[in-house]
């Protein structure tokens, strides 16, 4: 896999944002609501451009590599009595892949049940996915992702609306799929960032400086003890800011 | 009921209408699913509505100018794929509400098939017969049209199901896969826009979201997956159109009228049997 960085500088609402995100590395954005979090999505996968600076995903521009990013949107976006399978949504991950025209090929089958074993969602793969629970539908939405054979996966608040019990399950499941594949995801509430999370970046656009960081495991570790860390967004932040 | 089978066998009519019934009824259960899970039946509305333009005008040239091959059909389809590109392009590009936008063109093409067809001469059958159908004015010459169409509406939705699911059901995540989303969004208000001529030759432009959406809404009931709710919504809009013109030929009444009730009907009814079951499952 290639160096995946991307850095850029003064967009309206993300100001002199910098930072490098590494091939394998399980990364955390996180930030309050409207700190820019979505916006540095966006950016990240060029579905807007920034104003100043640049972004690089995988070494090239968004638009050019974003097919290698599996995305997973924030399911409380999806339509939830759309009528399609579990296994309906997981071949939605083989669109823009196989084929141009027709049904999916057979390798297109094999990859969309290869990923929903790897989630522990083989079994359901003839439900209904508005009829699963919270988790399971991420579990699902994880599958479409690895189907398409991302080299990095991008979480759009994976944890919201679930039980912490669940969001602990499905921790476990991105620090398993992190042992292949660069994890990023991003979150305004992560009060809880489990051992697995390797690199926190705290975004907030406030007081007209931007601020962005990279907080090692270690100082987190140093600061919340060594099993569990709790992150605060004014701590980090406030760790962060070069000039305070 | 006995006496309209009966009919049936002496009147090519009432084979044609049946025929084109059937032949209809495939891509409104097809494309109106597309309609209802992307939630788009205001759109089709406005397209159908857009249609007396197209009709109007070709009547009119048909009429006082002797263009004998320009079938008000053609019309129809012409006006409709205009709307459907209007309102596609408007509401990626521009910053105009959607909304505002589909009742322009849904009033703007009213007006202009009102004034054509004023200005034809002779009776103003043909008016009502657009406005509210008439199934039994289709003619053979009609049917290989409505055919064509038919079969052009189902190549492409089955052909390009995959990516139109996932453009439906994610859109976000589908441009991401690299899927010009904006084309297949055009794609579908195209094939909505021709279902929708298709459909205004059995019941008529103002009944058409009717037609379009209750078969699929009762479907919806009873299926999981895209294409289930296709297969059903095409079955249940057979039986509904054919039982249509079956009732209201012994007492002459309109069929597309008809047709719109027993969807309506049938739609009430199975909503009424659904809270019931799950108010005495909820007791028991």
């Amino acid at each position: 896999m290639e160096n995946l960085s991307f850095a850029y500088e003064a967009v309206p609402v993300v100001q002199d944002a910098n930072f490098t995100i590494n091939a394998g590395e399980f990364a955390c954005i996180v930030g309050p609501n409207g700190g820019g979090k979505t916006t540095l999505l966006k950016l990240l996968l060029g579905l807007i451009q920034p104003g100043k600076g640049s972004v690089r995903l995988f070494g090239q521009p968004p638009s050019v590599s974003r097919n290698r990013v599996g995305y997973l949107p924030q399911h409380a976006k999806l339509d939830p009595r759309f009528p399609a399978s579990v296994l309906d949504v997981a071949l939605m991950g083989r669109v823009g892949r196989g084929r141009l025209i027709g049904p999916y090929s057979s390798e297109d089958r094999r990859l969309a049940c290869d990923a929903l074993r790897e989630v522990d969602m083989l079994d359901c793969g003839r439900q209904s996915f508005g009829e699963l629970s919270g988790g399971q539908r991420q579990r699902v939405l994880i599958a479409r992702a690895l189907a398409s054979r991302p080299e990095l996966l991008l979480f759009d608040e994976p944890t919201a609306h679930l039980d912490v019990r669940i969001q602990d399950e499905l921790y476990e499941l991105l620090a398993k799929l992190n042992h292949r594949i660069t994890v990023v995801v991003v979150s305004h509430d992560i009060g809880f960032v489990t051992r697995h999370v390797r690199k926190v970046i705290c975004v907030n656009r406030t007081a007209h400086v931007h601020d962005t960081a990279e907080l090692t495991g270690e100082l987190i570790g140093e600061l919340y003890g060594p099993d569990v860390r709790i992150v605060r967004h004014d701590h980090c932040c406030e760790e962060a800011r070069p000039h305070a | 009921m006995l006496e309209f089978f009966e009919a049936v066998a002496r009147h090519s009519l009432l084979q044609y209408a049946l025929i084109s019934g059937l032949l209809v009824s495939v891509a409104c259960g097809v494309v109106g699913t597309y309609v209802v899970v992307r939630r788009i039946s205001y759109i089709a509305g406005g397209i159908a509505h857009s249609v007396l333009g197209g009709m109007g005008a070709a009547r009119y040239f048909q009429i006082v100018h002797g263009w004998e091959w320009l079938h008000p059909i053609y019309g129809a389809v012409l006006a409709a794929l205009l709307s459907a590109f209007i309102i596609g392009a408007v509401s990626m590009r521009s910053n105009e509400r959607e909304d505002t936008i589909i009742g322009a063109i849904w009033a703007t093409g009213m007006a202009i098939g009102v004034l054509f067809i004023a200005k034809t001469p002779g009776y103003n059958q043909d008016l009502m017969s657009y406005l509210f159908g008439n199934i039994l004015m289709v003619s053979k010459s009609d049917l290989w049209l409505i055919g064509g169409l038919d079969l052009v509406v189902i190549a492409v939705s089955v052909l390009f199901h995959n990516q139109l699911l996932a453009v439906c059901f994610d859109e976000e995540f589908s441009r991401l896969r690299g899927l010009n989303v904006e084309f297949f969004y055009l794609l579908l208000l195209c094939l909505t826009a021709l279902t929708v001529v298709l459909l205004v030759t059995v019941v008529g432009l103002i009944m058409v979201i009717a037609l379009l959406t209750l078969p699929i809404a009762v479907a919806s009931h009873f299926t999981k997956r895209l294409w289930h709710m296709m297969l059903l919504g095409s079955i249940l809009s057979a039986v509904l159109t054919t039982s249509g013109l079956a009732l209201s030929y012994g007492p002459d009444w309109p069929a597309g009228a008809t047709t719109i009730l027993l969807a309506a009907s049938l739609y009430l009814m199975v909503k009424v049997a659904s809270r019931a079951i799950k108010f005495r499952s909820a007791l028991g």
